[in-house]
């Protein structure tokens, strides 16, 4: 089989996946194509929004249709990193046993890691899992466990701060996006939401996406092949450039965000882990495009949830993030030129 | 010469018969000047007897004014002829009566027939009176003096039309130098100029200046799929919509599919709504103008 017809092929099931997963999940069709790509792109994403949105059904959703193994832990304040490596407890013989925990129960089988309410969990927990996104392994009991194949989905939910622990900007910038899950808009969609009993049973509605629809265990390949097939040209290079100095310099390319003093305004601009993820997603967005080429779209279409996270302000703006941050991204969108 | 007459000159006037000789005189009315000939005819046939040979001298001054040039014989109309010629040498100070001498012609029978003298008048080439005041020669008099309009008006009108030329000359180049800079297609178009003429259309910088241009109307980053965006901040390129999305379709295969195989007339594309974007200017300016007042 040629590359062009095991993309088109995978192409397809991609395709399929989003379809099947918007069907479950109602009017959230960019939030899904975002997942899906970041799923082909093999990043890790961070989902937020209100609560009941259903969050954790489409992240569900998608980890069924990745297929493979699952595990899920629900961020708590008492929540130690012990407990996703192992736990402890006497049997029904009277002795001592440990188990694996969540995160070493399933091996290199694991496909897709769920922490759900993540900003619940310690900053003692959060670093556990920056070793495990960024290099896919944990060591433990003196060995080192690897996880190939596993995605990292989290959800925050954005209205309560009580109890909660903000993310440190290292365990921000492992997350390839972090999405807002807003309430859907159209009236429509809202009264099916409500009324249509279908979609008050997550657990049946999840079951609707086939199992196993896009292999998460083969995705590392076929992220391989998406990466090396999609070219990016010298003007993209070179935009790509660009936009990544606008993130740490914008007046220099007359980027502006009413009422912020731009000179003070960055504290420090995108990292490279985090333009080059933007790429990668890129490259994917271009493929599911069918075109093995990068255009400026592409890049747009997943600016902002790779980079609106990934800059930051300084402290007197950082309170005012999520007002500034979406502006700051048009303006670089908008700005910076490519040709 | 067969038949030629005797002719002397006499100072003397005898009473001699000359009531039929038949003389052409000089015809001239309004007098002679140093330097004329006077040409005098005797028809010979005319006298009454045979002349005898004649001794009538040439290169001979006669008087203060003439000199004879020549004498001799001529025949006109099968008659003889006798032709004179005098040229006038001296110049009098004031108009002066002088006169041809007479000339007594001798016959073969020892008679004499006399031709009278001819009076005429010879005046000087230049007034004697030349240099004075009364009478200034009319290269040295002052010129006339007419009373004319006063030439000021006419210089203010000419200063005021020269200086609203220059007025207008300089706005017109400041608004052109202005709009050159400031107006998107024609700052385009003015680094396209600066390439060379065979590389307008495919030099990088000239899609990429042409690009900024559009990028410039919309105020704000142009791609394929925003081309919408261009048209609502600028509906006066709607008329220019296909020529505009076959730039971006050739710019997106050039730039980056890498394929350079679509070619676009970019210099002719810029100039075009260069001028568009002048007409859209001035018209612009005229509803401003007209919501002002």
């Amino acid at each position: 089989m040629t590359t062009d017809h095991y993309l088109a092929d995978w192409r397809e099931d991609a395709l399929a996946t989003e379809i099947a997963i918007s069907n479950v999940v109602i009017g959230q069709k960019p939030l899904i194509r975002l997942i899906n790509v970041a799923l082909f792109a093999r990043g890790h994403v961070l989902l937020e929004g209100d609560v009941g949105v259903g969050k954790t059904t489409v992240l569900r959703a998608f980890a069924r249709a990745a297929g493979g193994e699952f595990e899920r832990t629900e961020g708590t304040i008492d929540l130690m990193p012990n407990d996703l490596i192992y736990h402890t407890y006497v049997n029904s013989e009277g002795q001592p046993r440990i188990d694996p925990g969540p995160l070493l129960r399933h091996g290199p089988q694991l496909t897709t890691f769920f922490f759900n309410e993540i900003n619940r969990a310690r900053p003692q927990v959060q670093s556990l899992l920056l070793r495990a996104m960024a290099e896919r392994t944990v060591s433990a009991f003196n060995k080192e466990f690897q996880f190939p194949h596993m995605t990292v989905f989290a959800d925050r939910n954005k209205v309560e701060k009580e109890e909660t622990f903000e993310l440190a900007s290292a365990a921000r910038d492992r997350f390839m996006f972090e999405l807002n899950m807003q309430t859907p808009i159209d009236s429509q969609i809202r009264r099916s939401l409500i009324i249509e009993t279908a979609y008050h049973n997550a657990d049946s509605l999840i079951e609707q996406v086939r199992y196993g629809l896009c292999p998460g265990d083969q995705l590392n390949e076929v992220s391989n092949t998406i990466q090396q097939t999609v070219k990016t040209s010298p003007v993209i290079e070179k935009y790509l450039l660009a936009l990544w100095r606008a993130t740490e310099s914008p007046t220099k390319f007359g980027v502006s965000v009413e009422g912020v003093d731009m000179d003070r305004l960055i504290l420090a601009g995108v990292s490279p882990r985090g333009m080059s993820a933007m790429v990668r997603a890129a490259r994917v967005v271009a493929w599911l495009n069918e075109r093995d080429y990068v255009v400026p779209e592409d890049i747009h279409a997943v600016l902002p949830a790779a980079l609106g996270h990934r800059i930051f302000f300084q402290p007197i703006y950082e309170l005012r993030r999520s007002e500034i941050a979406p502006e700051l991204i048009h303006s670089i969108m908008n700005r910076v030129a490519s040709p | 010469m067969g038949r030629l007459v005797c002719l002397m000159l006499a100072l003397l006037i005898a009473p001699i018969a000359h009531a039929d000789i038949q003389v052409e005189n000089p015809n001239r009315t309004h007098g002679y000047f140093i330097g004329d000939i006077l040409l005098q005819r005797v028809n010979l046939d005319s006298l009454t007897e045979t002349i005898a040979a004649p001794s009538l001298e040439s290169d001979l001054r006669v008087g203060a004014f003439l000199y004879r040039i020549s004498h001799e014989e001529v025949t006109i109309n099968k008659q003889q002829w006798l032709e004179l010629r005098y040229q006038i040498i001296n110049a009098p100070q004031q108009t002066e009566t002088i006169e041809l001498p007479s000339v007594l012609f001798v016959t073969e029978a020892g008679g004499e027939q006399q031709l009278p003298a001819w009076q005429f008048t010879v005046a000087p080439l230049t007034s004697t009176e030349s240099g004075s005041e009364s009478s200034p020669i009319a290269d040295r008099r002052a010129l006339d003096v007419i009373d004319t309009p006063s030439s000021d008006k006419f210089k203010w009108g000419v200063a005021a039309l020269l200086t609203t030329l220059a007025l207008w000359l300089l706005w017109w180049l400041v608004r052109h130098f202005t709009d050159s800079h400031t107006l998107p297609f024609a700052k385009a178009q003015r680094i396209i100029r600066k390439l060379p003429t065979a590389e307008r259309d495919t030099d990088p910088a000239a899609w990429v200046a042409l690009h900024h241009a559009f990028n410039g109307v919309a105020g704000k980053t142009i791609t394929d799929s925003t081309q919408a965006d261009l048209f609502n901040a600028a509906p006066w390129l709607s008329e220019h919509k296909s020529e505009i999305e076959n730039f971006y379709a050739a710019s997106t295969a050039r730039f980056y599919q890498q394929n350079e195989s679509q070619s676009v007339a970019v210099a002719a594309l810029c100039s075009t709504l260069q001028r568009a974007e002048k007409r859209q200017a001035k018209q612009t300016k005229k509803t401003s103008v007209k919501l002002a007042s």
